[in-house]
């Protein structure tokens, strides 16, 4: 399934939909890893590693607060590129590597964000004295550009970071036995690491993190009573 | 009501040209054109409304459409253009602050909890197709509301956003959210563990949540979880093929 172009064609479709809700389109949980990585599961007829390898990364990704100029991952073709990474296998042993390369590629993809707000900012500088004078077809294309170089980045993004994922398959590059099952450790550690500083650190000067703690105290009852 | 929805539409692409010299200045000239056509008529005046319109301002996108309507109501009823910049001025950090608290501090961590407990619950990808649905449904919902009240309220918009109670869930939404977050964890695990089953599943979280936290209390400055992780998994691969 991996291998045949509908799969692809429809994994860079969904990347490149995750990659405009980010910042430029409606921002409505389409790039959250969990969302990515069930579609990218479902495309791949693979549905559990997609939702399991988008519980993991969302995890990690709820650490992350996407405020205005600060720079962050981008998880969504990244997720989808992880998904590629753990379809098909035994997940104890590709769930970690998966994870590993989903957070390579969402820091990676993250780093074209400025690039993309550096070209919008070329555009307004060509445009700034027509923007300044009220002129509103300068408006109109100031921010068509600007939405334009925000859907190549993301056709970019998700052809790039996808190709990548499919020559890791490609070479049998992902660890199996027992470092793969050590590497699944680590992203299972690194995850709950990432969710407890994110709850602590939200939390930290209200009551917010004691009701995180109740929270989790209550759901180790319920694990506890089966 | 065309030109509101036609406004509305574009508040959802609001942060599309985003540069660090207007932030979404030039979205919210872009959002404010179909509001200010009343102004078509008195050439001068539309374009000077405009321009201010596309200058710089920056809040949370969701509350965007709340400074977009209050403005564009001020410009129709001829207030002077400095007191609508400094109106813009004024809201941009408000809104931006208790955008990001009751949105990406309060609101999608409880709905991305909750899709992640149901997960762990075995309700499949439905969970997450239904979460997705009511929380774009709430996106909105809120977008056009924000964009009316300010359109009512004009130059009263602050004393509206507050009468509106909307500051004050951001408390009960933070809570909420942080119970939620935490009851997600151990049953998410579990559910992990099913076909992720080794000796070290269960102790390696732990690990992970106790280091995590006391990372957070002590305020080391330690590098992001992301980092951590990748850098332990480069050296058990350097352990595995050495």
């Amino acid at each position: 399934m991996i291998g045949t172009w509908p799969a692809l064609g429809g994994l860079i479709a969904w990347g490149t939909v995750a990659g405009l809700d980010l910042a430029s389109v409606l921002q409505g949980l389409l790039s959250r890893p969990l969302v990515v990585g069930a579609g990218a599961g479902w495309i791949l007829g693979d549905v559990e590693s997609g939702l399991r390898v988008g519980a993991l990364l969302e995890l990690f990704a709820l650490d992350v607060v996407p405020v205005g100029s600060s720079r962050y991952p981008d998880f969504g073709a990244a997720t989808a590129a992880a998904v590629v990474v753990a379809a098909g296998g035994p997940l104890h042993e590709t769930l970690g590597a998966a994870t590993g390369v989903g957070l390579v590629l969402a820091t990676l993809a993250g780093m074209t964000l400025p690039v993309t707000r550096r070209l919008n900012a070329r555009t307004v500088r060509a445009h700034a004295d027509r923007l300044t004078a009220g002129d509103e077809g300068a408006v109109r294309r100031v921010h068509w550009a600007g939405l334009g170089h925000d859907a190549v980045r993301s056709v970019f993004v998700a052809g790039a970071t996808l190709t990548i994922a499919v020559a890791i398959r490609w070479l049998g590059a992902v660890p199996d036995g027992a470092a793969g099952t050590a590497l699944t450790a680590v992203a299972g550690a690194g995850a709950a690491w990432a969710v407890a500083h994110g709850a602590m650190t939200s939390g930290r000067s209200g009551p917010r993190w004691r009701w995180a703690v109740a929270g989790l105290g209550l759901g180790l009852a319920a694990v506890a009573a089966g | 009501m065309k030109r509101t929805a036609q406004a509305a539409l574009r508040l959802l692409i609001v942060q599309a040209a985003w540069t660090y010299e207007r932030l979404q200045g030039v979205g919210v000239g872009f959002a404010s054109l179909p509001l200010l056509e009343p102004l078509r008529g008195d050439s001068g005046a539309y374009r000077a409304a405009v321009g201010r319109a596309s200058e710089y301002f920056n809040a949370h996108p969701y509350l965007t459409g709340i400074a977009v309507g209050a403005a564009a109501r001020a410009e129709i009823d001829g207030v002077p253009g400095a007191t609508i910049q400094r109106l813009k001025t004024a809201l941009a950090g408000p809104l931006g602050s208790l955008g990001d608290q009751l949105f990406w501090i309060g609101v999608v961590p409880a709905v991305m909890a909750s899709m992640l407990l149901a997960l762990s619950w075995d309700a499949g990808i439905p969970a997450v197709g239904l979460g997705v649905l009511l929380y774009i449904m709430v996106r909105l919902y809120v977008t056009v509301w924000g964009l009316r009240l300010g359109l009512r309220s004009g130059l009263q918009i602050s004393g509206a956003l507050k009468a509106s109670g909307l500051p004050d869930q951001v408390r009960r939404v933070g809570l909420l959210a942080g119970f939620l977050v935490g009851g997600a964890v151990a049953p998410l695990f579990r559910w992990l563990a099913d076909p992720a089953g080794s000796p070290w599943w269960w102790q390696a979280p732990a690990l992970g949540l106790i280091g995590g936290a006391v990372a957070a209390l002590v305020r080391f400055r330690v590098p992001s979880a992301r980092r951590l992780t990748l850098v332990v998994m480069v050296a058990v691969l350097l352990w595995h093929w050495r």
